[in-house]
């Protein structure tokens, strides 16, 4: 293990932000460190998106509050823990919170509408790459804000690489310019004779009528352009100068290296802080010999036989035996090459691979303490 | 060879489920076969290139694969597809450069973001109706990585939904093409691949509704990664494997074995049950690829080309 783990890191952070690529255990890892940090006494917060059904559950999910409901830590001292802190979740939304985003910063109701009524405001408040990412930053911006968390933990979206969640605010600056409502709102007045050129193809290209369009989102949008712009820039300090720590998750059999080398290399470019890499669902080597586990299944055959007992299911358990032996040792190279190119500084943590979902609150709880162990 | 079978095969699935190995056991087959075939990764470079040994370029170029001979690879990204599609489209020349950097450009290609989904499937029909000398198409197969699932789905719907968005002008004679090619079942299919595993499953079978809906159903869906389903009298062997009374200093070796026997019964529990509702739900078989741990990710592909072949032919 590292020198400090995981969980110590998590201490010293006011937000954390948990990201990797699909499937990996993001949102389980993310609602384990926030319930780690409560078992340690803080009063922390999971923003969650998209939580498997039996982890919705278990945080009280169901009954969603975007904005974080308690989550009830009565199961915990069952299995002995007295938690000093407290819990809250939230599940994320991405549309409910586009519009919410227009309604508040919309000078006024009919602008709102205008902004919400438009084709190319709903394409892009559900499609745009990178929109669920800017909202997540956005919700945890006014969390981190409301004073009422010491720790607000961020799940984020599947992305193909965990560099796209940085690059969410960038994505947005196209919109966010002035000079360009000027141009769409006064073009014969204010434009010069290139843009008229760049209008006349862009409507050659889009026709008239989406041309249209897309000039009276973009209009619409200029009238939230300034807030959006400092919500923008919040968003961006608070992800940055070492304010935000980032834990990063991936499992033992995909090409991890490449991905993380690539990461750590973006975080620094951006003043960003690496603080964690999670290994989740490793299967560690079997402690016994290959020799060993063939005189006992050689052992179980043989009474087997004796006792009439189907061949077939020794010959199953004979192969799963192999399949546990041999999915283990596929992993120790690329366990071994990750762990070696580690940046110093940077804790890492190995989560087993568990037999069956984990989502129950003892799970997380489990998790947890391989995290701060 | 060519005409007789599907010749754009796009491949989608929950991360890390094993799309690139399907794409790469689809490319390496039909390569064997003697045609000549086109790897198309989109968005961000990754495993594909990796699988087939094809370093790190620039978007849009083609590149032989060295360790795949008669496959090539490429990768197709939205923003400079849009770019070049429509300097090339609307002969704009040297022009174009300063056209796409203008902020006005910028703002329009953000704020229609279906756009350059649109651009890259029409670089994917591009490649696909390339004549050749003699009038023979440059690849007898396309098969396109198209990544995570959610990703995918939103890549895939654009053409038919930008043909709506943009009533007329270029954009719209492109989406209505790029559509057309998409649902023409006797060309184009989109496979979907998953893990054994509860939550991958269930969202498996949403992406498979979710396609149909697109007018996009009837590619194969494969589960990777399966194991052979247990037999009758497992459970009665894995109780009596933890008792299994064994000289003392086997006992450790006993119970790891039991363990072992005993987890993979369990996560095949859930892969049987997981797998037959799948296949009620969608009134559809699943196709099983086993679980392989011999030699790396090419020779993988290369052991699972022949089920994927049948599966897609
Ligand atoms: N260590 C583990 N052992 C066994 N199962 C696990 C482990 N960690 C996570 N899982 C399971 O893997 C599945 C995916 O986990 P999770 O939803 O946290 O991933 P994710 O990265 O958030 O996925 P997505 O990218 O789809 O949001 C869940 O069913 C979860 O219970
Ligand atoms: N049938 C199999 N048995 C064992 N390992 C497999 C099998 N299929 C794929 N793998 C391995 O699983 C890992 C992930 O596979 P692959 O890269 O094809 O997935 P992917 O869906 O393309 O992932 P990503 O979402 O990261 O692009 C690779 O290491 C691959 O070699
Ligand atoms: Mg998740
Ligand atoms: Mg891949």
């Amino acid at each position: 293990m590292s020198a400090r783990s995981i969980g110590a890191m998590v201490d010293g952070h006011r937000l954390v932000v948990v990201v990797g690529t699909g499937g990996v255990g993001k949102t389980t890892m993310a609602a384990a460190l926030a319930l780690g940090a409560a078992l340690r006494g803080r009063r922390a917060m999971v923003l969650t998106i998209d939580p498997a059904r039996a982890l919705a559950r278990a945080l009280g999910l169901a009954a969603l509050a975007p904005g974080g409901e308690p989550v009830s830590l009565a199961a915990l001292p069952a299995v002995g823990l007295r938690p000093a802190g407290s819990l809250a979740a939230g599940m994320l939304d991405q549309k409910h919170a586009w519009d919410a985003f227009v309604n508040r910063h919309a000078p006024s109701a009919a602008a709102a509408r205008t902004i919400l009524d438009n084709r190319f405001y709903q394409e892009l408040s559900t499609s745009f790459a990178g929109a669920t990412e800017y909202m997540a930053i956005e919700e945890t911006c006014r969390l981190a804000e409301s004073g009422r968390y010491d720790l607000v933990v961020l799940d984020t979206p599947p992305a193909a690489h965990a560099l796209d969640f940085l690059r969410a605010p960038e994505r947005l600056d196209p919109l966010l310019d002035h000079r360009v409502t000027a141009l769409l709102a006064r073009p014969t007045a204010l434009a010069g004779a290139f843009a008229k050129v760049v209008l006349r193809w862009l409507e050659q290209a889009a026709g008239h009528v989406a041309m249209a369009d897309v000039s009276a989102f973009l209009l619409a949008l200029d009238t939230l352009l300034d807030d959006a712009v400092a919500r923008t820039r919040k968003a961006r300090e608070l992800l940055r100068g070492g304010n935000a720590g980032f834990v990063l998750v991936t499992g033992p059999r995909q090409l991890v290296l490449d991905e993380t080398g690539a990461f750590v290399e973006r975080m620094r470019a951006v003043d960003a802080e690496l603080t964690g890499v999670v290994l989740n669902r490793a299967h560690p080597a079997p402690g016994c010999t290959a020799a060993e586990a063939a005189a006992v299944l050689a052992e179980l055959a043989a009474t087997a036989a004796a006792d009439g007992a189907g061949d077939p299911a020794v010959a199953w358990a004979d192969a799963a035996w192999r399949d546990a032996e041999a999915e283990a040792a596929a992993e120790v190279a690329p366990v071994e090459t990750f762990l070696a190119a580690l940046p110093p500084g940077v804790a890492h943590a190995v989560i087993p691979d568990a037999t069956r979902d984990v989502h129950s609150l003892a799970d997380l709880a489990a998790v947890a303490a391989r995290l701060w162990a | 060879m060519a005409g007789r079978h599907r010749t754009l095969h796009y491949v989608t699935g929950k991360g890390g489920v094993g799309k690139s190995t399907v794409c790469a056991a689809l490319a390496l087959a039909a390569a064997a076969r003697g045609e000549r075939v086109l790897a198309i990764e989109l968005g961000q470079p990754g495993g594909l290139r990796r699988l087939l040994g094809v370093a790190a370029d620039a978007a849009g170029t083609i590149t032989p694969a060295r360790a795949a001979p008669g496959v090539a690879v490429a990768w197709f990204e939205g923003a400079a597809a849009l770019g070049e599609y429509l300097v090339r489209r609307l002969r704009l020349g040297r022009l174009g450069r300063a056209l796409i950097a203008h902020p006005l450009y910028q703002a329009f290609a953000t704020a229609a973001p279906g756009l350059r989904e649109l651009m890259v499937i029409g670089k994917v029909r591009d490649e696909l109706v390339l004549q050749q000398v003699g009038a023979r198409p440059r690849w007898d197969l396309i098969v396109v990585d198209a990544g995570a699932s959610g990703h995918a789905l939103g890549h895939l719907r654009m053409p038919a939904a930008a043909a709506r968005s943009f009533p007329s002008g270029l954009v719209h004679r492109e989406a209505a093409r790029n559509a057309a090619l998409l649902g023409d079942r006797a060309t184009c299919a989109v496979h979907v691949v998953a893990l054994p595993e509860e939550l991958p499953l269930a969202e498996a079978a949403q992406v498979v509704v979710a396609l149909r809906a697109l007018g996009l159903g009837g590619g194969a869906l494969f589960v990777n990664q399966c194991r052979p389903a247990a037999p009758l009298g497992i459970d009665a062997l894995a109780v009596r494997l933890g008792d299994l009374a064994v000289a003392p200093a086997l006992e450790a070796a006993r119970d790891e074995v039991a363990t072992a026997v005993r987890r993979a019964r369990r996560w095949e529990r859930i892969q049987e049950r997981g797998v037959a509702a799948l296949e009620a739900e969608l009134a559809m078989a699943a196709v099983r690829l086993p679980r392989l741990w011999q030699g790396d990710g090419l020779a993988r592909a290369v052991a699972l080309a022949p089920l994927v072949v049948e599966a897609t032919g």
